[in-house]
């Protein structure tokens, strides 16, 4: 759950007018720094000529807005009509806008800072949003609509929600400049969209952007898709399985197996694909690295009593520092019985040995008790 | 990074620049001042050209106060 590096790279080529290429050398500076870089240049470059841009959105006043329409398209381009949006009264640029066709308004919207023209783009009627937002996704400017998210009134955004396919609202999604505008975007969608939605992450391989997003949501969106991932052929989940494996992505899984419903994390747990040694050790690895130790908890009591076993033989193995962590969040989450539940499944001889390092550890000694009422 | 390079840098921003930018190379951070640079440039010249197209498309009757409402 974190910015994209390579998207705010592309961000800032796009304001300096260079290809991200260009900007390779950023690919080690933490996104967040190259964020607040994006964000100065954009002042910065929304900023000069700023007198003159003023001055040219006060004459707009003098002409009709046929000629005002014709002026921007033919003399001024995109790039000015971007500058000066924000300038121009909302009703007056609205009316420009409704004379200017919608391949020209999808070039100004592509270099446009939307939170300088928020005004005009809530005035915008659903419909038209609905053509731009068409262009766009046919330009794949999938950066461009994801910085209007937040900045649409929800009949424009539903507009634009149906304007596009699930592949093209996933990438836009993952792109988004708001994440915590996700919730409401996801909001509008149907359940039959969100099914689609799933099908089409596992069609086109797109879990990495989908559990991007499931990132970001609400715990009870969260569920409710991974309900409806739970609901689906097993090679779907096999995919999402696989997607994980190879992305690293458990830390993103795990809270959607908490959030999602007990039946939907007993199919789960019961995927062949998720049992297996190695992805077993990788969960307990982000479980740890991300503290989502509750989640796993919750995951692992759904396994069989096989795999149940495996995890309990990777915790008992685990490095001091991994074994402190899971006590001291088990402790703080009143977890013993769970995690009892499954660690009582080692072996007489490795649960007595299990049990003797737990009692030279911080909070061994609960686990102990709850091993020993087990 | 030496200060010239931040400095060339942080006046293109008027600013200062992040810190995590600080591991980037001069000639790193000297590209991005220059294309600060030539972006603001380029900006600068289409809004002449712009302005200079479009007061030849505005009528001749509303030319001259478009124009002094541009040049006051």
């Amino acid at each position: 759950m974190s910015l994209n590096g390579g998207v705010e790279i592309l961000k800032l080529a796009r304001l300096v007018d260079a290809e991200a290429e260009q900007l390779s050398y950023l690919q080690y500076v933490a996104p967040q720094d190259i964020r607040d870089l994006r964000e100065q240049v954009t002042v910065v470059m929304f900023d000069a000529d700023r007198q003159m841009l003023q001055r040219v959105a006060s004459a707009t006043k003098l002409i009709p807005g046929k000629l005002a329409a014709v002026i921007g398209e033919r003399a001024f381009g995109p790039l000015l009509c971007a500058r000066v949006t924000g300038l121009l009264e909302p009703s007056r640029a609205v009316e420009i806008a409704g004379r200017l066709p919608t391949e020209f308004l999808a070039e100004v919207a592509v270099l446009l800072d939307p939170r300088r023209a928020s005004r005009v783009i809530a005035e915008i009627p659903a419909k038209q949003i609905g053509e731009i937002t068409s262009t766009l996704a046919e330009r794949e400017e999938f950066i461009a609509m994801g910085g209007f998210v937040g900045h649409l009134p929800e009949a424009s955004l539903r507009s634009a929600v149906d304007a596009v396919d699930d592949e093209t609202l996933l990438l836009t999604a993952y792109v988004l400049e708001t994440k915590s505008n996700l919730g409401a975007l996801l909001g509008l969608l149907s359940e039959q969209r969100l099914e689609s939605i799933i099908s089409t992450a596992h069609e086109l391989d797109l879990w990495v952007e989908a559990l991007d997003v499931l990132s970001y949501v609400s715990e009870d969106q969260r569920g409710q898709l991974g309900d409806i991932a739970a609901a689906a052929e097993d090679e779907v989940l096999d995919g999402m399985v696989s997607a994980a494996e190879r992305e690293g992505l458990w830390a993103d899984v795990l809270p959607v197996t908490r959030a999602m419903s007990p039946d939907s994390r007993t199919r789960f747990a019961k995927l062949e694909s998720v049992q297996k040694r190695p992805i077993l050790e990788q969960i307990i690895g982000a479980a740890h690295e991300h503290r989502l130790w509750s989640p796993l908890i919750g995951f692992a009591t759904e396994f069989e009593q096989a795999t149940q076993l495996q995890v309990a033989d990777l915790i008992a193995g685990a490095e001091d520092e991994v074994l402190d962590s899971l006590l001291e969040v088990m402790a703080q989450d009143g977890l013993q019985a769970e995690l009892a539940g499954i660690t009582s499944t080692l072996e007489d001889a490795d649960l007595e040995r299990f049990s003797k390092r737990l009692g030279k550890r911080e909070n061994g000694d609960q686990l102990c008790e709850a091993l020993e009422a087990a | 990074m030496t200060s010239d390079a931040r400095n060339a840098l942080e006046q293109e921003l008027d600013g200062r620049v992040p810190d995590g930018l600080q591991k980037l190379k001069d000639g790193e951070l000297s590209d991005l001042a220059e294309r600060l640079q030539a972006a603001k440039q380029r900006q600068s010249e289409a809004l002449d050209k712009g302005i200079d197209e479009a007061l030849e498309i505005v009528p001749r009757l509303a030319r001259g106060s478009v124009r002094k409402m541009l040049f006051k």
